[in-house]
């Protein structure tokens, strides 16, 4: 018997809420569902690799705050299309860092309010490195009011392989990687407005253009 | 059981996922690019023109150096009016070569019924996927195919011909153009935009040209038309550009899955072929290199298999093809092979193989449709509904 996707997904009598999947495989970028653009400091490069198993890649300039990112919004300042809860959903994706840590101030991703590739602003839950902190994958989430008190690292040095990460948001925002759970916030500090999914980088003043692969994005709300 | 995530149907969370891609082949179109538009506004006049007791119609010719040459046509807005009593007719814009003979888009019809005796404008669109681009010495003519038996249909002209394009005529579609270099046709406007390209596949036609686009049937998924030429053939694929550049190869010779419903549709050229699978290169019948795919015959169903630049093993899977769709699925290993039809794991539909299999490459997606050396017996159409690939 065919069984359906929404019947895979969804148990009986579940009226299905909003949910995006990304593959990134084919020739190009959808550019009617992502926005790959840059916020003017240097010319970032966006491509589908020809890579086995190597999904879209994100390439800053190699100059300070050099900067990229995909998502929804089509100028770097706007908001995206935000269809994600910051009180019930999930974020899952398929990342890696191309470049040491070294190489950028951030290379983030996760949910958002825009698009950022310096972990800033209003209303997001990131996975993050950060060349200014620790070696290690971090997390940081920013509430409505802009605040990053919830931002620690993880267990896991940064290394540049493949991972999967997950961010769960609800009455607290738990962050996987690799099915292991990483942390878990406090109930305090966290987002208040609708998310999306997002990737960006801000470059340091490293001589080596930061990049970074992301070969699967679902999002989900519970 | 409902699974939390399309992730985790496929993945555990502790298994970092591999790339896997799938494709549905519904909707309108296979995605497209949207580029920025651009107005090109012809709006002065101080004439008519038109014709009457024929078929045809009349347009205007961009030649080099005109803006338009290179842009893609997304709509014509011009300026109509009926005299006498007009039979009612369908009109189409068209793109048309420097002669009638070549044919590059045709737009949406709209019919006389309604027009008037005063001028009223009406805009020709053409649909996405059904859209041409303007080559140096291109036409874009309003045309009829019916006779118009009363009457004429008329459009405003200026008198003296513009930078590199003209008005042109055509009276009775059996003529040639008639080229009215000191005239000018009203347009108000010619919308415009830069080629757009299919996203996530790219169509291209290896030989000859092929019709292709959805199907408009049930289950219909894609279709992919050869035409009726010796060696003509066409495929969907992953590169980004001309043949052999900017490949997109993410699939794994020595560990992943193609799955994928096809048809053959037979009574065609007795040569066709419908092939479908991985392969590093772009064409099964040319650059193929290495390749992981079905092959369906009008007699026989096979698996092709070949590493490097060594010819290509087709091994006999005994199904005749009864030019239904079907399911098939490569398991690539990089030592032993295996592919089934319909899920046979034995038997008549199942085949396993160590010969000449591919090894120790990135391979991309391919579906193609192939007249073969018969072409010229007949078209040959392939359908293909579902794809998917995947890493192990």
């Amino acid at each position: 018997m065919t069984k359906s996707i929404y019947d895979q997904l969804n148990a009986n009598g579940t009226i299905a809420k909003q949910r995006f999947v990304e593959n990134f495989s084919g020739d190009a970028l959808d550019t009617d569902r992502w926005s790959a653009i840059g916020g003017g400091n240097g010319t970032p490069t966006f491509a589908m690799a020809d890579e086995i198993d190597g999904g879209f890649k994100v390439t800053a300039a190699a100059q300070d705050n050099g900067d990229a990112g995909l998502g929804s919004n089509g100028t770097w300042d706007g908001y995206n299309i935000r269809h994600f809860s910051p009180t019930g959903s999930v974020y899952i994706d398929v990342f890696k860092n191309n470049t040491a840590v070294s190489t950028a101030k951030s290379i983030c991703h996760g949910f958002g309010e825009k698009i950022r590739g310096d972990s800033g602003g209003n209303n997001s839950a990131l996975f993050r490195t950060d060349t200014r902190q620790t070696v290690k994958f971090r997390v940081r989430i920013c509430s409505g009011a802009g605040s990053q008190a919830n931002d620690a690292d993880t267990s896991m040095t940064a290394d540049l392989n493949w991972h999967s990460y997950k961010i769960e948001c609800d009455s607290t925002y738990k962050f996987s990687i690799d099915g292991v759970l990483e942390y878990t916030s406090p109930t305090t500090n966290l987002p208040t407005g609708a998310m999306a999914p997002i990737s960006g980088i801000q470059g340091s003043s490293s001589a080596t253009a930061p990049s970074y692969s992301i070969k699967y994005v679902e999002c989900y709300n519970t | 059981m409902a699974f939390p995530s399309v992730y985790e149907m496929t993945n555990p969370l502790t298994t970092v996922r591999k790339q896997h891609f799938w494709e549905y082949f519904s909707g309108a179109n296979l995605p497209y690019t949207q580029e920025a538009t651009t107005d090109t506004i012809q709006n002065t006049y101080n004439d008519d023109s038109g014709i009457g007791g024929a078929t045809g119609g009349w347009g205007t010719r961009f030649n080099a150096g005109h803006a338009l040459v290179g842009r893609e046509i997304q709509s014509i807005t011009v300026s109509i009016k009926i005299t006498g009593t007009l039979n009612v007719i369908d009109m189409t814009a068209r793109i048309y070569g420097s002669t009638k003979a070549t044919l590059r888009a045709t737009s949406t019809a709209i019919s006389s019924a309604g027009l008037n005796t005063s001028y009223q404008t009406k805009t020709f669109t053409f649909p996405v996927g059904s859209r041409g681009t303007i080559q140096a010495g291109d036409h874009i003519m309003i045309v009829t195919d019916s006779l118009i038996s009363s009457g004429n249909f008329q459009c405003q002209i200026k008198s003296g011909g513009g930078s590199n394009t003209h008005f042109t005529t055509w009276q009775g579609l059996a003529n040639s153009f008639t080229e009215q270099t000191n005239r000018e046709l009203w347009y108000n406007p010619i919308v415009s935009s830069p080629p757009s390209t299919s996203i996530r596949w790219r169509e291209n036609n290896i030989a000859g040209t092929c019709t292709r686009g959805m199907d408009d049937a049930v289950d219909g998924g894609y279709k992919l038309i050869a035409p009726a030429t010796g060696y003509a053939r066409g495929t969907i694929d992953f590169d980004q550009s001309a043949l052999d550049v900017g490949k997109v190869r993410q699939f794994n010779s020595d560990g992943s899955v193609n799955v994928f419903v096809m048809s053959h549709t037979k009574g065609g050229s007795t040569g066709a072929r419908v092939v479908c699978g991985l392969i590093t290169g772009t064409d099964f019948y040319g650059n193929g290199t290495s390749r992981s795919a079905v092959v369906t015959t009008d007699t026989t169903t096979k698996y092709m298999h070949s590493n490097g630049s060594a010819g290509a093993n087709e091994t006999d899977l005994t199904i005749t093809p009864d030019g239904n769709f079907h399911s098939y699925k490569i398991v690539n290993t990089g030592t032993t092979n295996s592919c089934s039809v319909d899920g046979v794991l034995s038997g008549n539909g199942y085949v396993a193989t160590s010969t000449n299999v591919p090894t120790s490459s990135k391979m991309q997606p391919n579906f193609q449709v192939y007249v073969g050396n018969a072409g010229s017996a007949g078209t040959a159409q392939g359908n293909i509904r579902y794809y998917e690939a995947y890493n192990t």
